[in-house]
């Protein structure tokens, strides 16, 4: 074995070898952000590989939220870089952050409350060319991950429970074709049976090859969806590595699984 | 038990849409009532037809003896219905004293320095006592949902709704909330428990109602409730079911 066979064939912190690894989509390198007087992240290292499921965990206000809002442009960056496929994209604004195949599905569910269901869908597709194929495609798949929606779609989004606006905030995220999906808060005020129905959609669109990092409050669902996680605290990422590592990490369960840890 | 408030085949259309359908309930004084169900289902829109936020297009609701069914929301709010939020919504700028100081004043039209006093009593026990000066929009979600609560209760209510007050907190955060919603209960407090943690609603509720396209398909203990067929299939899904029945064996 010569030495390059053996570095790809050595497991990394994440447990698994260069060679078992997806190619790196996203970069995040010591990034800082903030808003206003206040920096919220620090010195913030990521990296998300194609084709897996990412996490995200931490406390509240740990800084998960502004991460997802500076990678996707909401945020302006202060310091360190962002790559996308090896190319610096640093300081992109939305739209183009869109544009490079990164969707996001903000907490609070954030819909054109006005506009119709089917519109708010056909919203996230609006960088797309319109009346294309695809996007009729990808709007039936929507409606048959979250069939709730297709009954409603004529319906004004602020009018549909919040659990519903929740589904229509991750469909409108899927409308964009996203390379990279980032959903904050994936499980927010959904039933125990379309939590589950949602996590195995999910599954499915990342075995077509969609890449997913998520923000997920029970941290064992996380873990468990994932295969690499980051664990952030006030504003910087105190732990990373493989999901499963890190559900068996004795500091990881006393700190986010309180009691259940026991 | 006596009993604090009741449904009598409570309906609500929207257009077409049957949201809630002939609803028949009643609630005991000292009840922790988990109210349960698919998105969509009807639970906020039952919370609204109770506060008076929409109205009963049939039906009657009584709290305490009296029909409330045409009463507004300020109305409910002062004979002693209090909810919370699922986005919680504080004034942003005001201090999170100030927060609770407008809801104690609202609710009792008492004078200044009582309000004081019930806002630090409430601030206190939510636990959010030392941030009383400090601006509502600074606080974490998790701070933010302790404020929803302490402004609830700072209006003395009889009966509180708190829908999804554990929705985004972590496991961490979920266990203080638990407890505090135990304390609120021995208080005396009676309380509806809109939520889809199960762990939450099993551990708190005395008593657990099923809502599925706006009709109760369920009522009983716990225990019971979760493991309806019904209920299942509608709601739990199979998962969910399965591993419950592991964790009781």
């Amino acid at each position: 074995m010569n030495a390059i066979d053996e570095v790809l064939r050595t497991p990394g912190e994440d447990g698994r070898t260069p060679g078992q690894r997806g190619r790196e989509l996203l970069r995040i390198e010591g990034l800082q952000s903030g808003y206003g007087p206040v920096t919220v992240l620090w010195d913030i290292d990521l990296s998300v590989r194609e084709g897996e499921i990412t996490a995200l965990i931490g406390s509240n206000g740990a800084g998960k939220s502004t991460l997802m809002r500076t990678i996707s442009g909401l945020v302006p960056v202060r310091a360190g870089r962002m790559l996308w496929q090896g190319a610096d994209v640093t300081g992109g604004d939305p739209a183009a952050v869109l544009r490079l195949g990164i969707a996001h599905v903000p907490e609070g569910r954030r819909l054109f409350s006005a506009m119709s269901v089917e519109e708010n869908l056909l919203m996230g597709a609006y960088l797309r060319r319109p009346g294309a194929g695809d996007v009729d495609r990808d709007l039936e798949r929507v409606y048959s991950i979250f069939p709730k929606l297709k009954e409603r779609r004529r319906q004004a989004a602020g009018t549909l429970s919040g659990g519903e606006q929740q589904m229509c905030a991750i469909g409108r995220g899927l409308m964009s074709a996203p390379r990279l999906l980032m959903i904050d808060e994936l499980s927010l005020g959904l039933s125990p049976l379309l939590v589950e129905q949602l996590v195995e959609a999910l599954q499915s669109l990342n075995r077509e090859g969609l890449t997913i990092l998520v923000v997920e409050q029970d941290v064992v669902a996380a873990l468990e969806v994932s295969s690499n996680a980051y664990v952030m605290d006030t504003g910087r990422v105190t732990q990373h590595g493989a999901s499963d590592a890190l559900l068996a990490d004795p500091a990881v369960r006393r700190a986010y699984l309180g009691a259940l840890a026991d | 038990m006596a009993e604090l408030l009741r449904l009598e085949s409570v309906s609500r259309r929207f257009g077409g849409l049957h949201a809630l359908d002939d609803v028949t309930l009643s609630i005991g004084a000292g009840e922790v009532l988990g109210l349960i169900g698919p998105n969509g289902a009807g639970k906020t829109t039952l919370v609204n037809v109770i506060t008076g936020v929409h109205r009963a297009s049939s039906g009657r609701v009584v709290f305490e003896g009296r029909d409330i069914t045409r009463l507004r929301p300020y109305q409910t709010a002062r004979a002693g219905l209090a909810r919370t939020f699922q986005v919680v919504q504080p004034f942003p700028e005001l201090s999170v004293l100030d927060n609770v100081r407008a809801a104690a004043l609202f609710s009792a039209n008492s004078a200044m320095r009582e309000a004081q006093r019930v806002a630090e009593e409430q601030l206190a026990f939510v636990g959010l006592g030392e941030f009383a000066s400090m601006p509502a929009a600074n606080l974490t979600l998790a701070m933010r949902k302790r404020l929803e609560l302490a402004k609830a209760l700072a209006m003395r209510p009889k009966l509180l709704f708190l829908d999804e007050v554990n929705a985004g907190l972590n496991s961490a955060e979920i266990e203080q909330a638990m407890a505090l919603i135990r304390r609120i209960a021995d208080s005396g407090v009676t309380i509806v428990l809109i939520e889809h943690l199960m762990k939450v609603v099993l551990s708190v509720s005395s008593r657990v109602v099923v809502l599925h396209n706006g009709a109760l398909i369920a009522d009983g203990p716990p225990a019971q409730v979760v493991s309806d067929p019904h209920v299942v299939e509608a709601y739990l899904g199979k998962k969910y079911a399965q591993r419950a029945m592991e964790a009781a064996q």
